[in-house]
């Protein structure tokens, strides 16, 4: 099982397609969280995720930008995809039970 | 760029993520660490990475010691191995180290011990003894006459309180418990200006009246045991009663002045005949000086009070500090030489040792080579190998520090007998742990730092090669090793050199001819009325079984103290003013002592002018005062009288001192000690000795019998040196045994490396004798080589000290001779025996090895 910000950071790695590291990845956190995000967090969750084979790390070339320093891009790896096809539908039966509530509201 | 705080942050960043692992973390911290400056500002972006810092900082210091422990677990668990594979190696090492840690830490105690006197006084930084210098003869003593202590007090407002003190012996008395003590009379300030506290802990005020007395609480419990001693009294020799007004407690072993009573000073003044003159030194005196003054200025000040008031004294004042009493004042009781002496050798003992586990462990990192090859292979860096040896080595040193500490606590008690000191018990104060831990982690890095540093920087084809290159490490390794054992029994032998000469100026002093007899002489002092009772005291003591002959004098023959001048005589030099010692005996004493009369004749009872009127002078004096033909001639001390004969010269003085010039006279007043000399075996001695007990029982019922022995009282004047020699010896056969082990231990260890090459010689077919001599011939070059050495470097401090004596022996060559053969021998000794070992073994099984 996925937490929600597992989930969320597999899915913000998928949306930058190979371009994903942690600087990106904790901005499009807190942007789409709205919410102050502990750097560490984030940096955890990556570390944790590649560990149990979900994303795949590999260092970037050496740049002039950030005083030389390399990025460490992430992409998401097949077990990824499949834990987040699983976590979709996990969410999307528990919504379905939900439907009512919604459809009530409007 | 200008530095600012997170510059700085960032520059502490990159020191500990700049590797490999963690550039990139930490280029994403910069890149963030840059949004923010832009979005909201420098400072609180400097803030954020600061937290971000402190936040990481448990975990990144967790990590570092988890990787660290893990890496000290493996070190530890080789190091084990390899202590406990090689027994004899490791077992070498660790006596080695623990033997010369346990000895160092001894003489410490001592030295420490030494230099802890008169240090517990609150006020000790302004407390001064006044010492007399006597520009006569150029000698400095710490006597004062009476009128000073109260002058400097009204004259100078920087002298706070001054206080006198003169010792007295008394008999002490309360129902039937009485003993003989010594106190003194001391001003009240005495307590004010010293921390010798009461029992309950407050100061002592001084004393109530006139009658009061002042005990420690030893003396104290002597005579009232549990019961409150204040208010209580206690009769002093038999005649005046005094009331306890205060108990102090007991004085620490380590101050100079050590009384167990004291009286107020104004029954001494009582006693005095004439307590206003200034030329009479008889009592010390001690000053306080105010905070902030230097004592010199002072110094300078006071220089002259006794010449001001009485030019002919020539005396001048000096202050001494309190604390440098015991070691440097003559007559101190303690030397600051021997304290510096022992240090020097503490340190020696650890250079020694130290010097051995180097050998040790560079001689034994040549079997090493391929195993640092091997682990380099597999990625170990320099500082993993370093730290292996080092953690190695780690293991050898807890087991001997922990060894050591279990010889100090076995041999203090022993250490302390025959030092002759009261040591404070190791339990009293647990500073020495912390020293003797020190002393390991110190001698550790030394020791073993430098072959660990080479051992883990050896380049990995070379050692794996083990071709000329490796060799040619080993030899520059077997350099350094042959120069430090050279050091090593240097200094051993220089101790060997120093212990011979100085027990052998011991035995020069113990056993020189005095000039006269102090074997078999007993002597009390006269109490009670036995003064008034001298001839009958006498002729009953002459009663007795083995006596030979019973003699009065003022003064001990082994140490006359007491001088005057003023003297004058036939054809004197007008200026000239000599200062001799006087001696006041019976017309028996000087035959009974065996003193030689070489011109004139003795005492006798058949000239009634002999008491007072009659003097013999030894040979000295009749050298300064430049008189021919001197007896019949006149001379006057107290009365004009005649010189009736000349004595040859004895000593009566340490023989540190040249004889000074002497007068004998007859002075029945004078008398103090009765002398009997003794001609009886060991064991009729106790009847004789009972004999003279009834005697004084008679004679003298209300004092408890008290007597000793002239020549014990000869060699207690020697006590320091004696005890000093006694100590030395035990270290210098210490300190050359851990040199011998340390040779030992070498020796087992070239002797496994050649056993090969020993077989081999020997199918090729050299001698026993041959292989002998090829493994000794190098050891045996640097012993002679040590001894050259030691040999010019003993010599010039050896005679530097024996001229310190003013009688000394010689400094013959035999010493340095039995030296040498001593450290040969010894050295050679396991070396020779483990090389007739390895030659006889038949060259089959050495070849067979490994």
């Amino acid at each position: 099982m996925l937490t929600k910000l597992e989930d969320q950071i597999l899915m913000t790695v998928w949306k930058f397609r190979g371009e994903a590291y942690g600087v990106n990845v904790y901005q499009h956190l807190s942007e789409v969280l709205d919410a102050k995000v502990a750097v560490g967090v984030v940096y955890t969750a990556l570390d944790r995720l590649t560990k149990r084979g979900m994303l795949n790390s590999y260092k970037g070339e050496s740049t002039a930008v950030r005083g030389g320093m390399r990025k460490k891009f992430f992409e998401l790896t097949d077990i990824g995809i499949q834990e987040l096809t699983k976590s979709k539908a996990v969410h999307d039966r528990i919504w379905n039970d939900f439907g009512d509530l919604l459809e009530k509201e409007t | 760029m200008k530095m600012n705080h997170s510059t700085i942050l960032l520059l502490f960043l990159q020191n500990f993520m700049d590797d490999i692992e963690h550039d990139t973390l930490y280029g994403d911290l910069l890149e963030l660490y840059q949004l923010k400056y832009q979005s909201e500002g420098k400072a609180s972006a400097g803030l954020w990475l600061g937290l971000q810092i402190l936040k990481a900082l448990p975990s990144f210091i967790l990590s570092i010691i988890m990787e660290r422990l893990y890496m000290l677990h493996h070190v530890f668990k080789v190091a084990l191995r390899n202590f406990l594979r090689q027994k004899l190696y490791s077992l070498i090492h660790v006596f080695n180290l623990a033997l010369a840690m346990a000895a160092s830490v001894l003489i410490l105690f001592w030295v420490q011990h030494e230099l802890s006197y008169d240090r517990f006084h609150k006020k000790g930084n302004e407390l001064y003894r006044i010492v007399t210098e006597f520009k006569r003869f150029g000698q400095t003593w710490p006597v004062v006459s009476i009128p000073v202590a109260p002058a400097l007090k009204s004259e100078y407002t920087d002298i706070i309180n001054t206080t006198r003190c003169s010792p007295v012996g008394s008999l002490i008395q309360k129902g039937d418990t009485r003993f003989n003590e010594s106190g003194a009379y001391v001003d009240p300030s005495f307590f004010k200006m010293f921390s010798f506290p009461s029992v309950e802990g407050n100061d002592i005020t001084g004393f109530t009246n006139p009658n009061s007395i002042v005990i420690t609480r030893e003396t104290a419990n002597k005579y009232f045991g549990q019961d409150e001693a204040v208010g209580q009294t206690l009769r002093l020799n038999n005649r005046q009663d005094f009331t306890v007004c205060g108990v102090i407690e007991n004085i620490p072993k380590n101050s100079h002045i050590q009384y167990n009573f004291f009286l107020p000073f104004s029954l001494y003044l009582e006693k005095d005949r004439d307590p206003g003159h200034w030329a009479r030194f008889q009592l010390f005196a001690y000053i306080e000086l105010s905070k902030n003054i230097s004592h010199l200025e002072v110094e300078k000040q006071i220089s002259n009070i006794i010449i001001d008031h009485r030019p002919e004294a020539q005396a001048i004042l000096h202050l001494e500090p309190l604390k440098r009493i015991h070691l440097y004042s003559s007559g101190g009781g303690g030397n600051i030489r021997y304290v510096r002496f022992f240090t020097v050798i503490a340190i020696l003992i650890l250079v020694i040792a130290s010097i051995n586990t180097m050998n040790l462990t560079t001689a034994r990192a040549q079997t090493r080579l391929k195993e640092v090859a091997v682990r380099k292979v597999n990625g170990a860096g320099q500082n993993n190998l370093f730290f292996q040896f080092m953690g190695e080595s780690f293991v050898v040193f807890i087991v001997a520090t922990l060894l050591a500490l279990c010889f100090i606590l076995l041999f203090f008690t022993r250490f302390n007998m025959m030092s002759g000191m009261q040591l404070p018990s190791p339990f009293v104060s647990l500073n020495w742990i912390g020293l003797l831990f020190g002393m390991a982690v110190l001698m550790w890095t030394i020791s073993t730092g430098y072959p660990a540093i080479q051992l883990a920087s050896l380049k990995i084809p070379k050692t794996l090669r083990s071709t000329i290159q490796t060799l040619q490490w080993c030899s520059r390794g077997s350099f350094i090793r042959k120069t430090l054992v050279l050091l090593q029994f240097s200094i051993s032998i220089f101790m060997i050199i120093a212990t011979l000469v100085i027990s052998r100026q011991l035995s020069y002093i113990q056993n020189k001819d005095l000039g006269f007899d102090r074997n078999q002489v007993l002597y009390f002092s006269m109490r009670g009325n036995m003064h008034q009772q001298i001839d009958a005291l006498k002729n009953e003591i002459a009663k007795g079984r083995g006596i030979k002959n019973v003699s009065l004098t003022s003064e001990l023959p082994t140490q006359i103290a007491r001088s005057y001048n003023g003297l004058d005589w036939e054809n004197r030099d007008p200026v000239q003013d000599v200062e001799m010692g006087l001696l006041s005996v019976d017309h028996d004493f000087i035959d009974a002592m065996n003193i030689k009369i070489i011109s004139g004749r003795s005492f006798s009872n058949q000239y009634p002018t002999d008491t007072g009127k009659a003097y013999i002078l030894n040979e000295q004096a009749v050298k300064i005062m430049k008189l021919e033909s001197p007896v019949g001639k006149w001379f006057e001390w107290k009365e004009r009288g005649q010189i009736i004969g000349i004595v040859k010269d004895f000593h009566f003085k340490s023989l540190n001192e040249c004889i000074a010039p002497l007068i004998i006279v007859m002075d029945p007043d004078r008398y103090q000690y009765v002398c009997v000399n003794i001609q009886s075996s060991e064991r009729d001695m106790s009847e004789t000795i009972q004999h003279i007990e009834s005697v004084w029982k008679q004679f003298s019922p209300d004092h408890p019998f008290k007597y000793h022995f002239l020549n014990d009282e000869f060699e207690n004047m020697y006590k320091t040196e004696i005890v000093t020699s006694r100590i030395y010896r035990y270290f210098t056969f210490l300190a050359l045994f851990i040199s011998c082990l340390g040779l030992f231990g070498l020796v087992v260890f070239m002797a496994e490396r050649r056993t090969k090459e020993i077989g081999i010689r020997k199918t090729l077919g050299s001698s026993e004798t041959d292989i002998v001599y090829l493994m000794t011939k190098d050891y045996l070059k640097l012993i002679t080589a040590s001894n050259i050495i030691a040999w010019p470097l003993a010599y010039i401090i050896m005679r530097k000290w024996l001229y310190s004596y003013f009688y000394h022996t010689t400094l013959g060559l035999d010493i340095f001779l039995i030296s040498g053969v001593c450290t040969i021998i010894i050295g050679l000794l396991p070396v020779l025996g483990l090389s007739i070992k390895s030659a006889k073994t038949n060259p089959a099984s050495s070849l067979r090895y490994e």
